[in-house]
């Protein structure tokens, strides 16, 4: 009898829960199931590389913006850790559920070949975001622009601030994600080639998890007393970095300015370090937009409409398109304009 | 009277919980959404469900034993990338498999061997090669993928015969042998009285370093082989493979009715509850449910899981 009532509930639960799941995340696909909405409505399936950092949930915001916009239904959804095999599992699953179109923002580049594929074969529209996969079917790569650019800019930002020599640490979100090798060579070679001077004295991961990253920016600060700068390639390393500096700073072991900090995080997360003056620049594109441009993009290929350079999309404006690549530019954050981002 | 029931039937009474509980998820999904009932939906769970099943078979074993295993997705991934480095050195691809395969028994055997000869405990010792091993790849791969592998080995995870994944073929397959295995050998019965009583199984002459050792090296063997699978699965051997998957795996034994302390639980529940969590998943992500909410679903089934354990256990 008790078992049977276990039985009941766990099925009570699961129907509950799945129920306010389906209303909560993705209201922009109210009713999709047992194809109550609008049957020719398309469907599109749009994948970060994880759920949670706040990079990830403003982009949420730009795909459901797009959705309601172009009339369309969006399903934005990603493991909650940046894991390849359960990211392949979710994409297959989207397959199977007869999505118009993918866009993928891949945490292994080389593993999403095979799903690519199979995609491409049963008609479905692949879009890349946020990071590549160049070496697969993927239609078009949507980015605010090339990660040797970002790279190059991250590197040039340090490099003036902190006069063109000493020491300079990399952190990263990910050692095997392509955008993040990409752009952390970028600048590696922008500093040999213009500031001889700078070493860089190491690169740490976080696998995308923020108090890996806050440990790793601890772990750098004593490991390199002599450490004068740090980039971080990710939405959530830059803010780790400066809580620890200005933390550091707080307890006397270092003086303020002693170590300059730049990199990529969403300016309403570092707004409080750009204040204060721990970190001077920031660099960073709109995620919404982004997310926008990969919905429209998608749905202009599922349209069967071509994609040209100059080309003007709604709400993220014109955009560079170079081979299969769309670039919809950068933004710099620094104290004079960090209050007019709302993200 | 209920006591009368109750014993008799413990077991199967609750793989028949578990299989109503199954059963119930499917009809749900069924009537919820269109494109779950279909036989390439189900193939492609099947596809999916792989490395989680292969590692959940030494895993139900040792959970069992009353040890636990903790460093499963390391050893994955360690066997992967010492593959695919191998497989880089110009090696033919079958005997980098083999290196693989032999690594992961490899780390398998220390976790044995300090756990069952030192007497350490399983967990301090598992949870140590777990993030050593993970270390240990990225220090090997320097954290990028290794891929290129030639198509003939993609035949492991990506190959279908007639409708059905040829992985999903070997799952069943070893699944099946280990059933038997349980039900049949006296080394079964070896593993369920050390999950008992591991003292009186000492006294009566019996290797409990043996088996432990045996049961250990097992783990790291199908590891590897989930391994292999898995790199054969997404063409790509990479540093992050199998994070996290010795909960996806300890949650498949736990719902499947294996008793935590150890003693009770079979490999038919293991299934089960397998079968249960990989359709849960699938239907959730079919129907557009957010990862945050499967989540809580997954941890909700797993609290009912064990709270009925305990219930019969008592």
């Amino acid at each position: 009898m008790k078992k049977m009532m276990t039985t009941v509930i766990t099925g009570v639960l699961a129907l509950s829960l799945a129920a306010c799941g389906n209303a909560g995340p993705a209201p922009a696909n109210g009713g999709t199931e047992g194809g109550a909405s609008d049957p020719n409505a398309r469907t599109y399936f749009i994948n970060p590389k994880s759920i949670g950092p706040a990079y990830w949930a403003a982009a949420e915001k730009g795909a459901v913006q797009a959705g309601e916009d172009l009339g369309v239904n969006i399903l934005y959804n990603a493991p909650t850790e940046a894991d390849s095999s359960k990211q392949i599992n979710m994409i297959q699953d989207m397959l199977t559920r007869q999505v118009d179109g993918i866009g993928i923002s891949p945490n292994d580049s080389k593993a999403v070949g095979p799903v690519f594929r199979k995609a491409i074969g049963e008609d479905v529209q692949v879009v890349t975001w946020d990071s590549d996969a160049p070496e697969t079917e993927r239609q078009y790569y949507v980015a605010p622009a090339t990660d040797e650019e970002i790279g190059e800019l991250l590197a040039q930002t340090i490099g003036e601030e902190i006069g063109g020599e000493g020491e300079v640490a990399f952190m990263v979100a990910g050692l095997g994600s392509q955008n993040q090798i990409a752009k952390s060579d970028a600048a590696k070679a922008y500093f040999a080639e213009h500031y001889p001077d700078i070493e860089i004295v190491t690169t740490v991961s976080s696998d995308d998890d923020q108090q890996k990253a806050y440990a790793n920016a601890q772990n750098l600060i004593r490991t390199y007393p002599d450490l004068k700068g740090i980039i971080g390639f990710a939405g959530g390393e830059p803010p780790a970095a400066a809580e620890v500096v200005e933390q550091a700073i707080q307890a006397g072991t270092l003086e303020a300015g002693q170590i300059a900090i730049t990199g990529i995080a969403v300016p309403s997360v570092v707004k409080n370090y750009i204040k204060n003056g721990t970190i001077n620049t920031d660099i960073i594109w709109d995620p919404g937009k982004l997310a926008y441009a990969t919905v429209y993009i998608l749905d202009q290929l599922a349209q069967g409409n071509e994609i040209t350079d100059g080309m003007e999309i709604p709400t993220v404006g014109t955009v560079t398109v170079d081979g299969q690549s769309v670039f919809i530019g950068m933004l710099e954050v620094t104290n004079d304009n960090v209050d007019s981002f709302d993200f | 009277m209920n006591a009368w029931t109750s014993r008799l039937s413990l077991r199967s009474n609750t793989l028949l919980v578990q299989l109503i509980v199954l059963f119930f998820i499917l009809v749900l999904f069924s009537i919820l959404s269109p494109y779950f009932l279909s036989v390439s939906n189900f193939m492609n769970v099947f596809n999916q469900m792989v490395e989680i099943g292969l590692i959940a078979i030494p895993m139900t074993m040792i959970i069992i034993s009353g040890a636990m295993d903790l460093s499963v997705g390391s050893m994955l991934a360690f066997s992967a990338v010492c593959m695919g480095v191998a497989f880089e050195q110009g090696l033919n691809i079958w005997i980098c498999v083999a290196i693989g395969l032999i690594a992961g028994m490899l780390c398998g055997a220390l976790n044995g061997y300090l756990i069952a000869r030192h007497r350490m405990q399983a967990i301090v010792v598992t949870i140590g090669m777990l993030v050593m091993l993970r270390g240990l790849v990225y220090v090997i791969n320097e954290g990028r993928p290794i891929s290129g592998f030639p198509d003939g080995f993609y035949f492991l995870g990506q190959q279908y015969i007639g409708v059905v994944p040829f992985n999903a073929i070997v799952l069943m397959i070893m699944f099946l042998l280990a059933h038997f295995f349980m039900k049949k050998t006296r080394f079964s019965t070896y593993i369920y009285g050390i999950g008992n009583n591991e003292e009186v199984v000492r006294y009566s002459g019996i290797s409990v370093v043996r088996v432990r050792f045996i049961l250990f090296v097992l783990s790291g063997f199908f590891s590897a082989l989930a391994g292999v699978f898995l790199v054969s699965r997404l063409a790509s051997a990479e540093a992050t493979s199998g994070t996290n998957i010795e909960l996806d795996v300890i949650t498949a034994t736990l719902i499947g009715g294996t008793h935590i302390f150890g003693g009770r639980g079979s490999l038919a529940g293991t299934f089960v509850g397998l079968l249960i969590i990989v359709f849960l998943r699938n239907g959730l992500n079919l129907m557009g449910v957010s990862v945050l909410y499967q989540a809580v679903i997954l941890g909700a089934l797993l609290l009912l899981a064990v709270g009925n354990q305990k219930f019969n256990g008592a």
